[in-house]
């Protein structure tokens, strides 16, 4: 959905030049390798790798777990993520995810899979380290809009 | 944007006229767009041949006695070096309106930020920088730890 905060924090950020051409080289070079074919597994552990480097505070309420995601992503100027329980799911939705032309031009065609498979496994890390065991598993459920908009759900 | 044929043929087969047709969504966008950015609201009340003239209503009362009021001011001054110079707004209610002239306008130096944070419906003095989280909706206060278990239980 096209709300005017999407627009307004669009307005205001757009990814470093530099990126945009290194990521697209290393994401073309990779996916030319025989075993990175499917690259949304390596992202995965890419994402979760990131969650075990960026570890987040303690964290009683879903309130308090939301508030420590969004001041990683926005000190990383990545978006912002939205917590809620519905219908035995707890639905992860992150917007702003695609920050300039980074969805278009830093990681090529497959830019999708990239960037989300990298969110879905920094989700799964750090709900894991909340006390989410391995019966319950985050993933993707939408395709990003245009916006970066994009929906995980953490279920068994 | 061009309108579809079978559109054009549809208006023509229930004998209507095919100018008719309007792009209801794009009217909702452009007013939702209004009420969030003061300066396109502004820009928006101004036709070219309004800019830089004052506006005058004729309003007639219940008694049929006609009074003048301005209405609807709207005057947007382009610098030569393209920045806004002045934004003068009001709003009254329009019944008849006729041209009396052009207005004076006041220089209001306003300045890049100022234009800026209008167009990002922030208050004038406002960092554009400063991250904004009143857009974040607000999560559950529940434990986690019991949301976990009623999640692994479904």
């Amino acid at each position: 959905m096209i709300t005017p905060k999407k627009i307004d924090y669009r307005i205001q950020r757009q990814s470093a030049r530099q990126w945009r051409s290194l990521l697209a080289a290393t994401a073309h070079g990779l996916c030319k390798q025989f075993e990175f074919k499917n690259a949304r597994p390596v992202m995965h552990m890419i994402g979760m790798q990131f969650g075990s480097q960026t570890s987040l505070p303690a964290c009683e309420t879903l309130a308090d777990l939301q508030s420590a995601m969004c001041s990683v992503w926005q000190d990383m100027d990545w978006g912002w993520v939205e917590l809620e329980e519905n219908g035995g799911v707890l639905r992860i939705i992150h917007h702003g995810s695609t920050n300039g032309n980074l969805m278009s031009s830093s990681f090529g065609m497959e830019t999708p899979i990239w960037v989300t498979a990298f969110l879905e496994g920094t989700y799964q890390k750090w709900l894991a380290a909340m006390g989410a065991n391995e019966t319950l598993r985050v993933q993707q459920v939408s395709p990003t809009d245009e916006f970066g908009s994009t929906e995980y759900q953490l279920s068994a | 944007m061009k309108k579809p044929n079978d559109v054009e043929a549809l208006f023509i087969a229930i004998d209507e006229d095919p100018d008719k047709y309007q792009e209801i969504t794009r009217d909702q966008d452009a007013v939702l767009a209004i009420e969030r950015w003061p300066l396109i609201a502004a820009i928006n009340q101004i036709s070219p041949i309004h800019n830089g003239v004052a506006v005058e209503s004729i309003v007639t009362d219940e008694t049929g006695m006609a009074s003048k009021k301005n209405h609807g001011q709207t005057t947007l001054e382009i610098a030569s070096d393209n920045k806004v110079k002045t934004i003068v707004t009001t709003s009254e209610l329009l019944v008849e309106e006729k041209f009396v002239g052009v207005e004076q306008s006041v220089s209001l130096n306003i300045s890049d930020i100022t234009i800026e944070n209008s167009l990002r419906g922030l208050p004038p003095q406002s960092n554009v920088l400063t991250i904004d989280t009143s857009h974040i909706a607000s999560a559950s206060t529940e434990d986690i730890g019991s949301i976990f278990k009623r999640l692994q239980s479904q």
